[in-house]
């Protein structure tokens, strides 16, 4: 026997939100791109 | 039926894709021994063309500078009590050496990854023995009143060079603008140009180029998403070997750097601060050839401060769990042409 537990409180399903190309591109094109404020750190002196 | 083929289509393309995401989750920064996880990410832009290899250095000059201009401030307020200064005054005449190696590194270098991470991991030891003598050398009340006067200090010395890396940013962003709009099927140099220039933001180029991906077909969606997705596992490959090569060669290149620091040291003896310095890097270099070789005993007998060398204390060296960067913009890219670095020799 098996049961079938649900949740009325979980996210609505979001599987068109994954099928949507788009979202990936935009976090693939800012992978892409560099900030123009990005420092390096190399610790600090005091 | 059209639903159908494209969904078809979308499923091939999903297929293609699957091997490269498994490809990219296995090769995410693996440990390395010599090298933290934030160098790893800093070098990636390195591989992607020349711009990245210039646009790291100049941001570890940058950081290089400003501990440099930090130095000197609290050399000077200390210089007048009786605190016994040399100690860091040798290690910001080294601080110079090593800023003048940074300057003069080719980004064009096939193994500029590699010059990176060393000169990067000698500017994090370099701070860190800098601080712990210094911490060693004054009361809590110093270091406190250092704080407040070195925290809130603002001067011009990065200026030339933060208006270089900014610059050289927009470069790097417009090549990939450039790259964006050919997966599109457009040619948009005059939004790419306008980048450049200033006219435009990264943020309105993003948002054009986002609407023109979304008016096109899903099927020429996964396309891109596809071509986008490829690039960056062969990018992250190229970095893993990039990263690879760095860490094969690491102790033999911090012997030569040492040694070429050393001639430069020596060459410099007219000032008896650049004595003291190739003294210490004397001893680096016995210390390296003790751990290579530990049968040997080069000890000068001359053995404090011997750290920086990176073997010492393998937790040392993790410049990703330092605290962040003093934060606050600095001033003229002063070429350090080593005048006399600390104060009053």
């Amino acid at each position: 026997m098996f049961h079938i537990i649900t949740n009325e409180n979980e996210p609505p399903n979001q599987s068109n939100d994954q099928q949507d190309p788009t979202v990936e591109i935009s976090t693939e094109i800012n992978n892409l791109l560099l900030e123009e404020q990005t420092e390096i750190d190399i610790g600090k002196m005091i | 039926m059209k639903k159908i083929m494209n969904i078809l289509v979308a499923l091939i393309l999903i297929g293609s894709i699957l091997p490269i995401a498994y490809a990219d989750n296995t090769n995410n920064n693996p440990k390395n021994e010599y090298i933290d996880k934030e160098t790893q990410q800093q070098t990636e832009i390195m591989n992607t063309n020349t711009m990245g290899a210039e646009i790291r250095l100049l941001q570890l000059e940058k950081a290089i500078i400003k501990n440099i201009e930090k130095g000197e401030q609290i050399l000077t307020i200390i210089n007048d009590s009786e605190y016994n200064i040399t100690d860091l005054q040798v290690i910001l005449a080294e601080f110079y050496l090593l800023q003048e190696e940074v300057q003069t590194a080719d980004p064009n270098a096939t193994d500029a990854v590699s010059t990176f991470v060393d000169l990067k991991l000698d500017a994090v030891n370099l701070t860190k023995e800098f601080r712990e003598i210094l911490q060693a050398t004054v009361n809590n009340s110093t270091i406190g009143q250092l704080q407040q006067r070195i925290g809130n200090m603002t001067s011009n010395q990065t200026t030339n060079v933060t208006n270089t890396i900014q610059s050289k940013i927009r470069q790097y962003n417009a090549h990939q603008f450039r790259y964006l709009y050919q997966l599109l099927g457009e040619n948009r140099s005059d939004w790419i140009s306008k980048y450049q220039n200033g006219s435009l933001t990264t943020n309105q180029v993003k948002q054009n180029l986002t609407k023109r991906i979304q008016q096109n077909k899903t099927t020429h969606q996964y396309q891109i998403l596809t071509a986008l997705k490829q690039k960056k596992i062969q990018h992250k490959i190229q970095t893993q070997n990039s990263i690879q090569n760095a860490s094969d060669g690491f102790q033999q290149r911090q012997e030569n750097r040492l040694k070429k620091r050393l001639q430069q040291s020596e060459n410099l003896t007219d000032n008896p601060l650049y004595q003291q310095l190739s003294k210490r890097i004397q001893q680096k270099l016995d210390k390296l050839d003790n751990n290579n070789n530990p049968g040997n005993n080069n000890d000068n007998g001359n053995g404090q401060n011997d750290d920086g060398s990176g073997n010492d204390n393998p937790g040392d060296s993790e410049p990703g769990q330092d605290d962040p960067g003093n934060g606050g913009e600095n001033g003229h890219n002063d070429n350090g042409n080593n005048q006399g670095p600390g104060g009053g020799n």
